[in-house]
């Protein structure tokens, strides 16, 4: 019989992840304060569960990061000073939590991960790091008992606990062997070579642990580890498997701890479902309440024989990715493999120094925590980093659900201090505020006005999901008056999904909301003029990649010096207030400079504002003055400009398509077979000229990139032809 | 198409404006107008009013003036319906940044209470504007037919360059779209249902007519789009009375527009029922 090649990868992949999983199973267990094995449980079942009711592709579920805090704290309050009195109530708390997870599934709140603000999630997530760090850190150390009670005091006695070693002999072992496996958690990325890279760090620590007491084993020397530093593990792994008491259930505490589980495992499970989404070489997309319902169950039936709740979880996903997974079965067998493993392996677990295994943890922690982390939200921007400061500090003293209101309430009144008048805060809390339509054949504009932010960025995503994957998408954002990082963030995200899979994304008017590339979280918020060459928004970035291949010039900055402009009819009715995003280019016969052009029609409380993308040539020498322009883009003037609508005899689809104005004589001997063919072969543009200045644009919005290229190519093929007219025709 | 067109007049320095307004409007159909004034007439209106007429020469004969005091809502309801008036041409106010505009409660009031169809302008100018794209809606309604009717004779008259026959559809709509057999896409039902009732209509060469659907939340998506495509005039039917009252606390509907006007709006009902 033939194994199929899709089913091989997903066993391997799902050995590779039952690697680290085993390890990190169990230190996560020991850092919530509860017995190893109830790691081990939640994997296994998670594993098996989830792969088989759930509706994502190639996440991995098992215990998580971020519960070790809300299991950790729950364990103490349920507790009464009794960590297994506390773990059992802890369990009844799981098993309900579960339920109340499968309830957000069916009741279709999967859409709701995408409210919470960025900075603040990047905080809680930043929080969790530093207490799971602060806490393992001691033990890696060799200190078992660091007596500190609250989270915030775990991280300052960390000297103490770093100073009392080189006093506490006993530690010095203990820490050595911590110390090196922190060692191998780092150096890991570093080493390159293929063979060493086919057993995961994690993997490595526990090897090397069982190495380090074998050695001592067969030499027949003493063990230099002391008892109260390994692993505690049941000698019948049946002892394992406890139920769970609910016999608080009437109580504040439990329903605490029920609501802190729900929270964060759905956050996390969302966040890391969404992530592992953009990490699937298929880009398929996960069914978030289908899975939210299977983690449910999972967390439910874990929680019933003793495990921790099931989430999915990025870093053993991002690895399920990496080693060829190709469907849930790999998380399938990584849980049947995790089982088999600890069946195997469970007398040589029982010498693992629990040191080593907080040396992961450690290591899992800064990972979370690290200074690229506080720099990347330092570029945001200074309130953004005080929102992400504000929420690690309320976590770490307040507890996590106290620093995820906290964050999203400083968010909150950040967003309503910048935004003006207030009331289009609270409008478009409730209103709506995004149209779509098919612009032309398979191009959609999705406009979006007023306030787009991260309570109402659902209503944009329901319209961005809605359109077919290799559809072409206009975002524009010329309405919008705030825009918020979050927003930003999922925009970003969106842009480079739909890039991979073929589609295209791009979005407009955002080039003046101080938006860029090099700052990704960069506060947005209202319009400002002045916007840092440093500072670039995609499209910027993208159409300075344009002026470099063409060895043009390109600038951002907006410019007053736009009288050259007004000579053209278009503007007799118009007000310009300034260009920018200059590109300036020369070719044989002429100059061209290409701009966005903001300007007004109307004034006073008629007046609107537009923005254009333009191009303008400067001819050495006289043409014609002339108006060309498809069908009604200019009719609005037409008045103004007092002549009337040129027909070129023998060319009755020119004249259908364009409408010519100018002094007739002139131009009736001007456009002829050659000219007309190239107008009638081409995209139509709007063309201008006023003798020794030609303009030419495309639509009156801005230009995306493409389109910018297309109106550039545009004009230097019509430059020529325009010219060689002009001198047979003085 | 309309008949009769009546204006109502309140001596605010914009009176000149609501007046040229009227007029204008009058002519385009060459119909007779009504001005409806609430309050009571004495000399010093009757002669600013007379002197105004005469700088805006308007045939008498041609032209009717109602003074009556009361609450203004129903006066100029009441006075509508007694003299068979087919539009009603009103101001809106300003809003206080200047770029959108604001309707007073009885311009409010009236969009609902008004027996006939109305013409709400932003701008009220003496000096005629040039208009040149309209938004109307095509979604499904008993009076579509007489609406889109309408849309075209107004737009016509008024010199209208460019049109967007529109129909608000949900976004699901697209989704759809891929899984659904040809015929039963709702896009093309919903395009072809309009383009027949726009087929013959377009007489006027001078016109081009787009006819697509846009997607996003009733009421709302229109208003937008006539924003963004910086329509000069927005054709939408007239709301139903008796909705209206909750509405205004739970925006929905025509409320969306009304609270955030894009641009001069006509409110159409078919006034032979």
């Amino acid at each position: 019989m033939k194994i199929d090649a899709g089913l091989k990868k997903d066993f391997f992949s799902g050995f590779i992840v039952s690697l680290i999983a085993l390890p990190l199973g169990l230190g996560l267990a020991l850092a919530s304060n509860v017995p190893p094995t109830a790691g081990l449980i939640a994997a296994i079942v998670g594993g098996v569960v989830v792969s088989i009711f759930g509706g994502s592709h190639v996440t991995i579920t098992g215990p998580g990061n971020g519960l070790v805090v809300v299991i950790l704290t729950a364990v103490t309050a349920l507790g009464n000073g009794d960590p297994f009195t506390g773990y059992l109530a802890a369990l009844g708390a799981i098993v309900v939590s579960g339920g109340v997870m499968s309830l957000l599934g069916f009741l279709k709140f999967g859409k709701l991960g995408d409210i919470f603000p960025s900075s603040a999630i990047q905080g809680m997530l930043s929080a969790i790091g530093i207490i799971i760090l602060a806490k393992q850190a001691h033990i890696m150390l060799g200190n078992l008992d660091p007596k500190a009670s609250s989270n915030a005091e775990m991280l300052y006695t960390l000297p103490a606990t770093v100073f009392r070693l080189f006093s506490e002999t006993h530690w010095q072992v203990p820490a050595l062997v911590g110390l090196a496996s922190l060692g191998i958690m780092i150096f890991y990325s570093k080493i390159r070579k293929p063979i060493f890279q086919l057993i995961p760090a994690p993997m490595w620590v526990l090897l090397l642990c069982i190495g380090f007491y074998e050695y001592f084993r067969i030499f027949k020397l003493d063990y230099p580890i002391q008892p109260e530093y390994l692993l505690q593990l049941p000698n019948d792994l049946s002892q394992a498997l406890v139920f769970p008491d609910f016999s608080r259930i009437g109580e504040g505490v439990f329903w605490e701890a029920v609501i802190g589980i729900t929270l964060i495992s759905t956050v996390e499970s969302l966040l890391s479902i969404k992530a592992v989404d953009r990490l699937d070489p298929q880009a398929r997309r996960s069914n978030v309440n289908k899975d939210l319902k299977a983690l449910g169950l999972g967390t439910m039936l874990s929680g019933l024989v003793g495990g921790l709740p099931v989430v999915t979880v990025i870093a053993r996903s991002s690895v399920n990715v990496n080693t060829g997974a190709n469907s849930r079965k790999a998380n399938f067998f990584h849980g049947i493999l995790l089982l088999t493993l600890v069946l195997t392996m469970q007398s040589v677990l029982k010498k693992i120094p629990m040191p080593a295994l907080c040396a992961i943890l450690v290591y899992t922690g800064y990972k979370l925590a690290e200074p690229a982390i506080f720099r990347r939200m330092w570029r945001a921007g200074w309130q953004q980093f005080a929102i992400f400061l504000l929420t690690i500090v309320i976590t770490l003293f307040f507890g996590l659900i106290n620093g995820i209101l906290v964050g999203i309430l400083a968010t909150l009144v950040q967003q309503m201090l910048k935004i003006h008048p207030l009331r289009l805060f609270f409008r478009y809390l409730i209103w709506p505020n995004t149209l779509m339509y098919e612009e032309s054949e398979n191009q959609f504009i999705i406009s979006v006005k007023g306030v787009s932010n991260f309570l109402n960025f659902p209503r944009l995503k329901e319209k961005l999901e809605s359109l077919p994957i290799e559809s072409r998408v206009i975002l524009d954002f010329s309405l919008t008056k705030y825009m918020d990082s979050t927003v930003l963030e999922h925009i970003q995200q969106f842009e480079s999904e739909r890039e991979r899979r073929g589609g295209e994304l791009e979005v407009i008017g955002l080039d003046d909301l101080a938006g860029n590339r090099g700052k990704p979280l960069s506060l947005v918020g209202s319009r400002s003029l002045i916007n840092p060459l440093n500072s670039m928004s995609k499209r910027q970035a993208e159409v300075q990649a344009v002026a470099e291949e063409l060895n043009w010039n390109f600038k951002v900055n907006p410019t007053q010096a736009v009288h050259s402009l007004e000579k053209f009819p278009y503007f007799r009715t118009k007000r310009i207030e300034h260009a920018f995003n200059t590109l300036l280019g020369e070719t044989e016969l002429c100059k061209i400079k290409v701009r966005d052009v903001e300007y007004f029609e109307g004034e006073f409380i008629a007046k609107e504002m537009i923005r254009s993308t333009m191009a303008v040539v400067n001819l050495d020498q006289k043409i014609p003055a002339f108006t060309i322009h498809r069908e009604n883009l200019l009719s609005r003037i037409a008045a103004a400009a007092g002549f009337e609508d040129l027909e070129i005899p023998d060319y009755p689809d020119f004249n259908k398509r364009f409408y010519l104005r100018g002094n007739s004589e002139e131009l009736l001997e001007f456009f002829d077979h050659d000219l007309v063919l190239f107008l009638e072969s081409r995209a139509q543009f709007h063309i201008e000229s006023v003798g020794n200045k030609i303009l030419v644009f495309d639509r009156e919005r801005l230009a995306t990139v493409s389109e910018l290229k297309a109106l550039i190519r545009f004009t230097i093929d019509l430059v020529p032809l325009l010219l060689e007219r002009g001198k047979s025709n003085p | 198409m309309f008949q009769r067109v009546a204006t109502a007049l309140a001596f605010s320095p914009r009176l000149e404006a609501n007046l040229c307004e009227g007029i204008r409007v009058a002519q385009y159909f060459n119909a007779e107008l009504v001005l409806i004034h609430v309050g009571d007439q004495d000399a010093d209106k009757k002669r600013i009013l007379d002197g105004l007429l005469a700088d805006h020469s308007f045939p008498e004969n041609r032209l009717k003036i109602v003074w009556h005091k009361g609450d203004p809502v129903k006066v100029i309801s009441r006075a509508c319906k007694v003299h068979e008036v087919d539009l009603l041409v009103a101001g809106a106010v300003q809003n206080e940044n200047l770029l959108t505009y604001y309707l007073g409660s009885v311009a409010r009031d009236l969009c609902r209470e008004a027996p006939c169809s109305i013409l709400l302008l932003v701008n009220p100018a003496t000096e005629s504007v040039k208009f040149h794209t309209m938004v109307v809606d095509g979604k499904q309604h008993p009076e579509d037919k007489q609406l889109i009717k309408a849309a075209m004779a107004f737009g016509q008259a008024i010199g209208i360059k460019e049109s967007f026959f529109v129909e608000e559809l949900k976004p699901k709509a697209v989704k759809e779209l891929s899984n659904e057999a040809e015929e039963d896409d709702p896009i093309a039902m919903e395009n072809e249902r309009v383009s027949k009732m726009l087929d013959g209509m377009n007489d006027c060469r001078e016109m081009e007519i787009n006819n697509f659907p846009i997607f996003g939340q009733g009421g709302y998506t229109i208003s937008h789009f006539a924003q963004s495509k910086r329509a000069d005039l927005l054709v939408l039917h007239a709301p139903e009375k008796k909705q209206a009252r909750l509405n205004r606390f739970f925006t929905r509907g025509i409320e969306y527009v009304l609270t955030d006007l894009p641009t001069n709006l006509l409110l159409y009902k078919n006034h032979a029922e």
